[in-house]
């Protein structure tokens, strides 16, 4: 479903941040980035999606990473950013929610309609009228969770999605990211949370992949965690 | 902090009252626009001296505002933001144009005072005017219309881009200022001293920031642009609101309503 074969990324001064990395994710499979900071979780997400320059192949459904392929590929790739204020931009909940499908030619009402819904399956739905600038951080992430869910990709890319949260919001949203039938990729340093969510692990070192493996077994190693630079859970006593 | 943070806040709080659903609200976004730009347009080709005859256009946000149930105050707060700079353009008429124009009592109103008048309460009607449109219509709607009106589309982009940097940079410059000050900054304000580096912080961040909004914004299909506008035609409650507030203004412009109002009573 998503295959990434010899990807590396770089950033305009030189930097490569993702480094000859290849994987596969299949259909409805939940997958755990797991790195210290700066091993490329994020450049990696960014670089699926054409945001960041990359060479290698990305392909999602058959589809191939490539300008003309561009528009139709981020239509199967929804990314969360990391920090839910940079994603929600509108002047309120519904019309970001709505923002990406009349961005794909869905008419306004029909939009809002289906934006209203995504938002009520979140539970989220009395958030509607209101301006993201002023949600705590728990909503604000729904709410960024929801304008990407609403799309209805084939893969969720979400990039630190417990970063801010309080220990309800964390356990609300790893609720309802269990109860999804969506393929994701999961960068995150939260190991627990990764542990509740995703069956399976990527770690990556230094832009390239260290290991891959269950997460119930990468995750306990202590020795192979203090190699990928992150404490395995466990190891603080 | 104080002052951005208000800012911001105000910023938002308008944002949110476009989203109610009064009748105004309801109106086409075509319609409010259009019937602003008349207003304007009325305003503002009024003569330097003609004070009595900009006061029945005080009547127009006043009207507007209540009827959408937006509170006069917070758009009246926002819009004397702008008196300080019109009073500082207005300053030069006070000190050039000294002759006497009437008196009220034993105080000579010189023509450099009452064009002065002029100029501020033709800025806070302007002011007014734009900030009631923006507080019934929301902004994705406004663009929307702009679009469909035909202005450029570089123009809008670049119009719509402003709107949300400047969101951006008031929250940053909010968040900054606080960290400063839990450092033990002054109390009264950034001293120069230290103003160099903070800007260039803040422009750097916001720059930053803005960015990964743009990037956000492209992974959900870039910006077409206020698709959200109603694209409706116009209703009758369209033509009779344009109407409603063309005709009083043409006629306010035609007519000095105010005199004639006088004649009569005195007659």
């Amino acid at each position: 479903m998503l295959k990434l074969e010899h990807l590396t990324a770089a950033y305009p001064d030189g930097t490569k941040p993702v480094q000859d990395v290849s994987l596969c994710v299949e259909d409805g499979q939940r997958v755990a980035l797991i790195g210290a900071n700066g091993a490329g979780k994020t450049s990696l997400i960014l670089s699926l999606v054409g945001v960041l320059p990359a060479d290698g192949a990305v392909t999602v459904d058959g589809l191939t990473l490539c300008p003309e392929n561009l528009p139709a590929l981020r239509r199967k790739i929804g990314v969360v950013f990391q920090d839910p204020d940079d994603q929600l931009f509108m002047p309120t909940v519904l019309e970001d929610v709505a923002f990406g499908l009349e961005n794909q030619g869905l008419p306004a009402e029909q939009a809002r309609k289906k934006a209203r819904a995504a938002l009520e399956a979140l539970h989220i739905g009395a958030l509607a009228g209101r301006t993201p600038l002023k949600l705590s951080g728990g909503e604000k992430r729904m709410a960024a969770l929801a304008t990407v869910l609403v799309l209805e990709p084939t893969l969720l890319a979400l990039d630190e999605p417990t970063a801010f949260l309080d220990p309800r919001a964390r356990r609300t949203l790893i609720n309802c990211l269990k109860g999804l039938d969506t393929a994701m990729l999961i960068a995150t340093h939260d190991l627990p949370f990764a542990a509740q969510v995703c069956p399976r692990a990527v770690l990556l070192r230094e832009g390239r992949v260290f290991a891959d493996g269950p997460c119930r077994e990468l995750l306990y190693d202590p020795a192979l965690m203090e190699a990928c630079g992150v404490e395995a859970i466990g190891a603080d006593g | 902090m104080k002052p951005i943070a208000e800012q911001l806040g105000q910023l938002t709080r308008l944002e949110e009252l476009a989203g109610q659903n009064s009748p105004i609200h309801r109106l086409h976004p075509g319609a409010k626009l259009a019937a602003t730009g008349v207003y304007l347009l009325c305003v503002l080709s009024l003569g330097r001296l003609q004070f009595g005859r900009l006061t029945p256009y005080l009547l127009y946000p006043v009207v507007v505002l209540s009827l959408a149930e937006v509170p006069l105050g917070l758009v009246l707060r926002r819009a004397a933001l702008a008196l300080p700079f019109c009073a500082f353009a207005g300053l030069s008429n006070l000190l050039l144009e000294r002759q006497v124009l009437l008196w009220l009592g034993p105080v000579p109103v010189t023509v450099g005072l009452a064009s002065c008048g002029v100029l501020l309460l033709r800025a806070l009607l302007c002011v007014s005017a734009v900030l009631a449109l923006a507080a019934v219509t929301p902004f994705g709607h406004l663009t929307g219309q702009l679009r469909r009106m035909r202005m450029p589309s570089f123009c809008v982009a670049l119009l719509e881009m402003l709107y949300r940097y400047l969101g951006l940079l008031a929250g940053q410059a909010g968040s900054m200022l606080t960290a400063y000050r839990l450092r033990g900054g002054s109390g009264t304000g950034l001293p120069v001293g230290h103003m160099g580096s903070f800007i260039g912080q803040l422009l750097l961040r916001s720059t930053a920031r803005a960015q990964r909004v743009y990037q956000a914004m492209e992974c959900r299909g870039g910006f077409t642009g206020g698709s959200a506008a109603q694209k409706r035609p116009f209703t009758r409650n369209d033509w009779l609101y344009l109407a409603a507030v063309c005709l009083p203004c043409l006629a306010a412009r035609a007519v000095d309503l105010p005199l004639l109002l006088g004649r009569l009573f005195v007659c």
